[in-house]
């Protein structure tokens, strides 16, 4: 398989290796992350659509019928190379009530595709850790 | 009878020769300086396209519109130079480069080392704190220091990706300007950044909405000439590439308005106005100049061919930027392929 | 390496398929038209880039509950819009299903060639399969 390969990715150096040659290096908190919170037994995948305005990070969590919208995200840059994130959010819980989410992390790897946003996540009276990469 | 007739052959060959040769150096003469179009000096590049003798009048194609490229009949490509900071080519209103600009770069020639490490760069470069004339956000200080410090490791250009916007300018490759004015369009081909080519609409189109403007490297470009200068539109610009080597991020909100103009034969002067809200508080301008080179003609250059580098690039935690697509949520420092 | 197969009540089908124009390499070097599949998950990302498309979807494993991410390659952007697409037909968080032939070399990746939405949408107007190799 190697060899069949091996013109392929001399020729465009992207169809046949599965990562990403692009990167996107816009505001980093740009994209789509995926990853997991809470406890590693019983982990809630998550799924952040985030964007940026000119102004702020918007966004969405778990985009579907469970959303929550992002309110706002702090950046302290103090270190360029690791970025201090604090996010608040607002869903629902599964009664359909509003639960406010609160998200204290690191942002890192900025400058690879794979740009990794993990730390503490508090989700109403939950709280665990979380990790997601850059989609 | 023999020798004399080759004698009277050679002769005659020889007085064809001279009188050509003399023709064809009195064509080539400069025309008498005209209209004062001559007062700028030729630009100088470094190495390629060092210009000797005095400017030569800016040539111009058969309608009166000034020619931007080669004249009919010549050689001579644009010696494009390298242009790593394009943040210390900002002008001001006068077209001047910045008098902060120029007192730095007074201050880095008498100092030597001068600001080297100062403001959070890396190995002589200075950060966003050296650069206080750019207007920064938050964040896109952070990011240029940050490719400051890793000396601009992620750069995509090293990926044999295209430069989008100004920078195809400051990319050192030739590159040449063709104008098609029956067609209404410029096209601009370059040997560099990926051999690539920009087309420029001259049909006095209007920009597609923003549902249909797709993103990409070059970004989307409507011209149209204002006297001698022609004067570019460009948006819809994606996010897949770096402003300059230095590493100044900018957003896919960015344009850019480019004015081309051709002081003498020799000189073609380049200005961008930058306006990124995404990334930067207000428009700023730059500005340079590039020689042309008259006797070259535009090589090949394939980036994709034999880049190595790709193979041995890591990420900030050790893992390899090319390889086996890992799943969301790896945590960092892991390598998790997806076998 | 068990297909995992997810159904939700497909309805109206879109058919596209690789453009047999694609020039650089051939789909039987990379997937394996024996071993198609059909699987269901939310759209997590689009990479509306050349020289193929891609989107990506998670699938949860109905056993385990185990999700993973699986790379889904069309044709290129300017195929796609050639054909009606744009880069924000799909929506991240939308449930899709797709059906398509598995990579050979076993990753979560698959040639798509019918994308549907959950609620029977369609996307944009069928085209003809591909059928080149």
């Amino acid at each position: 398989m190697k060899a069949a390969l091996v013109p392929a990715v001399v020729a465009l150096g992207a169809a046949a290796l599965p990562v990403a040659v692009h990167a996107q290096f816009g505001h980093p908190m740009k994209g789509q992350w995926s990853g997991e919170w809470g406890p590693k037994a019983k982990p809630n995948r998550l799924l952040l659509n985030l964007d940026w305005n000119g102004k702020d990070v918007t966004g969405v969590i778990n985009p579907g019928p469970n959303a929550a919208v992002v309110k706002s995200v702090v950046f302290d840059y103090a270190n360029p190379a690791s970025w201090g994130v604090k996010m608040t959010a607002e869903g629902k819980d599964a009664a359909g009530k509003p639960v406010v989410i609160t998200v204290d992390g690191k942002l890192e790897n900025i400058g690879a595709y794979l740009k990794h946003f993990h730390g503490t996540w508090i989700q109403g009276s939950e709280k665990g850790e979380f990790a997601v990469t850059r989609n | 009878m023999k020798n004399s007739l080759r004698t009277a052959l050679v002769s005659a060959t020889a007085a064809v020769v001279f009188v050509t040769t003399v023709w064809v150096i009195q064509a080539e003469q400069p025309a008498a300086a005209q209209e004062g179009g001559a007062a700028a000096a030729p630009a100088q590049g470094r190495g390629r396209g060092r210009q000797a003798g005095p400017a030569l009048p800016t040539p111009r194609l058969a309608d009166g519109t000034v020619n931007l490229g080669r004249v009919p009949g010549e050689k001579g490509t644009w010696g494009v130079p390298y242009i790593t900071n394009m943040a210390m080519r900002v002008v001001g209103p006068d077209g001047q480069l910045l008098p902060e600009i120029a007192q730095q770069q007074a201050a880095a020639r008498a100092g030597g080392a001068g600001r080297a490490g100062a403001g959070g760069g890396g190995r002589g470069r200075g950060g966003s704190k050296s650069e206080p004339w750019m207007p920064w956000m938050p964040w896109s200080a952070a990011v240029y220091d940050y490719n400051s410090i890793n000396e601009s490791k992620y750069d995509p250009e090293g990926y044999c990706l295209p430069p989008g916007g100004p920078r195809m300018m400051a990319t050192p490759y030739q590159m040449e300007i063709l104008q098609l004015p029956e067609h209404k369009r410029v096209i601009m081909i370059f040997e560099g950044a990926t051999h690539v080519w920009r087309e420029i609409y001259m049909d006095g189109r209007k920009f597609p909405s923003d549902d249909e403007l797709n993103p990409t490297y070059l970004g989307y470009s409507i011209g149209h000439y204002e006297g001698d200068a022609l004067v570019v539109e460009n948006k819809g610009f994606n996010e897949n590439s770096w402003f300059d080597y230095f590493g100044h991020p900018h957003t896919d909100k960015m344009s850019v308005v480019e004015r081309w103009t051709r002081p003498n034969k020799q000189t073609l002067h380049y200005e961008a106005t930058v306006t990124d809200p995404g990334a930067y508080t207000k428009p700023f301008t730059m500005a340079w100049d590039i020689p042309f080179n008259a006797t070259s003609e535009l090589p090949e250059y394939i980036c994709q061919e034999n880049n190595q580098y790709l193979n041995r690039l890591e990420d900030d935690f050790g893992q390899p930027i090319f390889g086996p697509r890992k799943q969301p949520g790896a945590k960092p420092g892991t390598s998790r392929g997806t076998k | 390496m068990r297909t995992k197969v997810a159904v939700v009540g497909a309805l109206m089908a879109l058919a596209f398929g690789v453009t047999p124009i694609v020039a650089h390499h051939s789909f039987s070097a990379e997937f394996d038209a024996a071993k198609p599949f059909k699987m269901s998950g939310p759209v997590t990302k689009v990479e509306w880039m050349n020289p193929h498309t891609f989107f990506y979807i998670d699938v949860t494993d109905d056993k385990t509950g185990k999700v993973t991410n699986w790379a889904m390659e069309m044709g290129s952007p300017n195929g796609l819009m050639r054909q009606g697409w744009t880069r924000n037909t799909m929506k991240i968080g939308d449930v899709v299903t797709v059906e398509g032939s598995l990579a050979k070399d076993g990753s979560p990746t698959g040639n798509a060639r019918a994308v549907m939405t959950s609620d029977g949408k369609r996307l944009f107007a069928a085209s003809s399969q591909g059928t080149t190799p």
